[in-house]
C-alpha cells in the first residue's frame, strides 16, 4: 500500500516511468472489470482506454492515495456505465425467454460449478446491455439498488426488476449449458 | 440493503470479484495518444520506391543494350578476347564478293599452325587461310578432322600437308542464344525460400500518438517464409523474355516496436505481433540474357508481383517489386534448372486495422526452378 501511494504521487507529478508502472500494475484488474461490463472484447478495449485516460487525467486530484484501488475501480465502472448510458433504455427492454424458466430448482448452481470462468463470462456478455450493467453492479461489484438507481438514472424498482430478469435469463442459459453438456457426455440424442 | 442472499449471486461474486484479464499490449500506446498531442516521427530508410527506381536505372545504365560491356572472354574460346574477335569482324568487307569470300593466303611454314590463336594475331586475316603445317608434323591421311571452335570458325578436313583454316565472318550475335533457342515457350515451376524484413512507421491517419518507434535499426524482425510459383516463359527476342506465373506464398510476420510517450524516452510498451500470412499472387518478370551461353545463361530479372492475402480484406493487396539475378543451366535436353536470388520490395505498405503502424516488408529469396522447353 505504501508503495502504491508513492506510485500515485509520482504519477501526480507526471513521472512517465511511474505511469507505465501504474498501468502495468492495474491493467489486468481493470480490464477484467471492463470485460464484464462489455458485450465484446472490442467494447471492453474502448471502455478500458477511456477509463485509463480518465485515470491519468484525474489522478492529480486524488487526495487519498491509499484508497487508489477503490478510486480506479470507481472510474472504470463509471466509464462503463457512461459508455452504455447513451444506448440504454431500461424501461423498454423487452422480455425474453426467461419467462419460461422460473427458478423452480437449483440445478443451475450445479451446472455453474462445471463451467469455466470464461464460459460464465460469455453468459454475462450475452445479456442485454441493461441487464448486464445492473447484474454487474449489484451481484459482483456490490452496489445497492438505490446506488444503482442514482448511477443509471432509473428507479430502484426498475433496477430490481432488471436484476431479476437478468438472473432468470442467466439461469435459463445455465440450464441450456447443462443440457448441452449432458448431450456431449452421452452422445447425440437419437 | 441486500435482503435475500442468493446462492447464484454468491457464486458469481466468488468467480468474478478478483477476475482479471490481460489487455492488448497496444492499448497503452492508444491511451498515451489520448493524453498527448499527436505528432509523428517517421523512420524511413529512403523511399523504398526511390530505391527501386534508382536501382533499375543503374541496372539499365550498366547492363542495357549498347552500354553493356561484353564479357572479356567467351567460354568456347577462352584465349581470344571478344575485342579481338570484334576487331576481326570490323575488318571484314561489308559485302564481300564471292572471290573475296574465298580468298586464300599462304602462311609461311615458319609460323605455327596455331598462329591464329596466339597473341601475335592481327586482325587482318582473310576469309580463308591456308596454314602450312609445321615440318614433321604428322597430318593424318584419310582421317579428316573437323573441329568447330565457335560458330563461324571451322577447321576444314586436312587431307594434304596444308591445314586449312576457314574463317567466316564473325558476328557477335553468334554469341547470343542461337535463333530459336530461346524462343521456344517454356513452362516452369519454382520454389523460393525467403527471408522477410519489415520496416515500420506510424500510420499518419490514425489518431494515435506514436512519438517514436524502436524497431531495431529500422528493420525490426525477420522470419522465414516460402513461395511456390508456376507459369510460363515467352521469348520477346533473343535477349528478352517474359515470365508470367501464379504463386502461393506463406510467411510469418513478426515485428516488435516500442511506443514512447511525449517528453519521455522511457515510458513505453513493447508490442509484438506474430502472424502467419497466406497469399495468392500473380507475377510478371522480364528476363534479360546478359550473358548467354551454350551451357549456362545469366539473366537480370525485374518484375512485379500482385499478392492477395488469403482471408484478409482486399485493401491489404500488396504490390511487390522484384529484382533478381538468374542463372540457368540445362540438365536435360529440354529441361533447365535455374537459381535466382531475388530482392522483393513491397511498394504499398500494409496495415491491420488494430495496429497504429504501417509495415513495409522486404524479401530476400532464392528461386529454385525447373523449366521445360516446349517444342524443339
Amino acid at each position: 500500500m505504501h508503495i502504491e501511494a508513492d506510485l500515485v504521487k509520482a504519477c501526480q507529478q507526471n513521472d512517465a516511468k511511474a505511469q507505465t508502472t501504474f498501468y502495468n500494475l492495474y491493467k489486468s484488474y481493470l480490464f477484467g472489470i471492463c470485460i464484464r461490463y462489455a458485450k465484446s472484447k472490442e467494447e471492453a478495449e474502448d471502455i478500458f482506454q477511456e477509463a485509463f485516460a480518465r485515470i491519468f487525467e484525474g489522478i492529480k486530484k486524488v487526495k487519498n492515495p491509499e484508497a487508489i484501488d477503490y478510486w480506479v475501480k470507481q472510474v472504470v465502472v463509471n466509464t462503463a456505465i457512461n459508455y452504455y448510458k447513451k444506448h440504454l433504455k431500461f424501461n423498454q427492454i423487452k422480455d425474453y425467454e426467461y419467462l419460461a424458466y422460473q427458478s423452480s430448482n437449483q440445478d443451475h448452481l450445479k451446472i455453474m460449478d462445471d463451467l469455466t470462468t470464461t464460459e460464465l463470462l460469455k453468459i454475462i456478455n450475452e445479456l442485454p446491455d441493461g441487464y448486464r450493467v445492473v447484474f454487474n453492479l449489484y451481484v459482483i461489484d456490490g452496489y445497492t439498488h438505490p446506488e444503482i438507481s442514482k448511477l443509471l438514472g432509473i428507479t430502484a424498482s426498475t433496477s430490481k426488476s432488471q436484476l431479476s430478469r437478468a438472473k432468470e435469463l442467466i439461469r435459463s442459459k445455465l440450464k441450456k449449458c447443462g443440457i448441452t453438456s449432458y448431450e456431449k457426455q452421452t452422445g447425440s440424442i437419437g | 440493503m441486500k435482503n435475500k442472499p442468493d446462492p447464484l449471486d454468491n457464486k458469481f461474486r466468488e468467480r468474478f470479484s478478483d477476475f482479471q484479464a490481460e489487455p492488448d499490449e497496444a492499448l497503452l500506446a492508444k491511451i498515451q495518444a489520448r493524453l498527448n498531442p499527436y505528432t509523428h516521427r517517421t523512420q524511413t530508410i529512403f523511399g523504398p520506391s526511390v530505391w527501386l527506381v534508382s536501382s533499375t536505372l543503374v541496372f539499365l545504365a550498366l547492363w542495357g543494350d549498347g552500354l553493356m560491356p561484353l564479357p572479356s572472354h567467351t567460354n568456347e574460346f577462352p584465349d581470344k578476347t571478344i575485342t579481338e574477335l570484334e576487331a576481326y569482324q570490323n575488318h571484314q568487307p561489308q559485302k564481300p564478293t564471292n572471290h573475296q569470300n574465298h580468298h586464300t593466303e599462304i602462311i609461311p611454314r615458319s609460323r605455327k599452325d596455331t598462329a591464329f590463336f596466339s597473341s601475335d594475331y592481327t586482325p587482318t586475316l582473310p576469309d580463308t587461310i591456308k596454314i602450312a603445317s609445321r615440318e614433321n608434323a604428322p597430318i593424318p591421311e584419310n582421317q579428316p578432322f573437323y573441329i568447330s571452335i565457335i560458330p563461324g570458325i571451322e577447321f576444314s578436313p586436312a587431307k594434304n600437308p596444308e591445314t586449312i583454316l576457314k574463317l567466316t565472318k564473325i558476328n557477335t550475335h553468334a554469341l547470343s542464344p542461337q535463333p530459336g533457342e530461346n524462343k521456344a515457350p517454356r513452362l516452369f515451376i519454382s520454389l523460393k525460400p525467403q527471408m522477410n524484413y519489415y520496416h515500420i512507421r506510424p500510420d499518419k491517419k490514425d489518431d494515435i500518438l506514436v512519438r517514436d518507434i524502436d524497431a531495431g535499426k529500422f528493420l525490426s524482425a525477420q522470419r522465414l517464409g516460402w513461395s511456390i510459383q508456376m507459369g510460363g516463359y515467352l521469348a520477346l527476342n533473343d535477349r528478352f523474355s517474359l515470365r508470367v506465373g501464379a504463386s502461393y506464398t506463406q510467411w510469418k510476420q513478426t515485428w516488435q516496436y516500442t511506443f514512447n510517450a511525449v517528453n519521455s524516452g522511457e515510458i513505453g510498451t513493447l508490442f509484438t505481433q506474430n502472424k502467419t500470412i497466406h497469399a495468392a499472387g500473380l507475377a510478371a518478370d522480364v528476363l534479360y540474357a546478359f550473358r548467354p551461353g551454350k551451357r549456362h545463361t545469366s539473366y537480370w530479372v525485374s518484375g512485379l508481383q500482385v499478392s492477395f492475402p488469403v482471408g484478409a480484406p482486399a485493401l491489404q493487396t500488396q504490390i511487390i517489386g522484384q529484382l533478381g539475378y538468374n542463372w540457368s543451366y540445362p540438365i536435360q535436353k529440354n529441361v533447365i534448372f535455374w537459381a535466382e536470388p531475388t530482392l522483393g520490395i513491397h511498394l504499398n505498405r500494409i496495415q491491420n486495422e488494430t495496429e497504429p503502424v504501417k509495415i513495409r516488408p522486404y524479401t530476400l529469396g532464392l528461386h529454385l526452378g525447373l523449366s521445360l522447353k516446349l517444342g524443339k
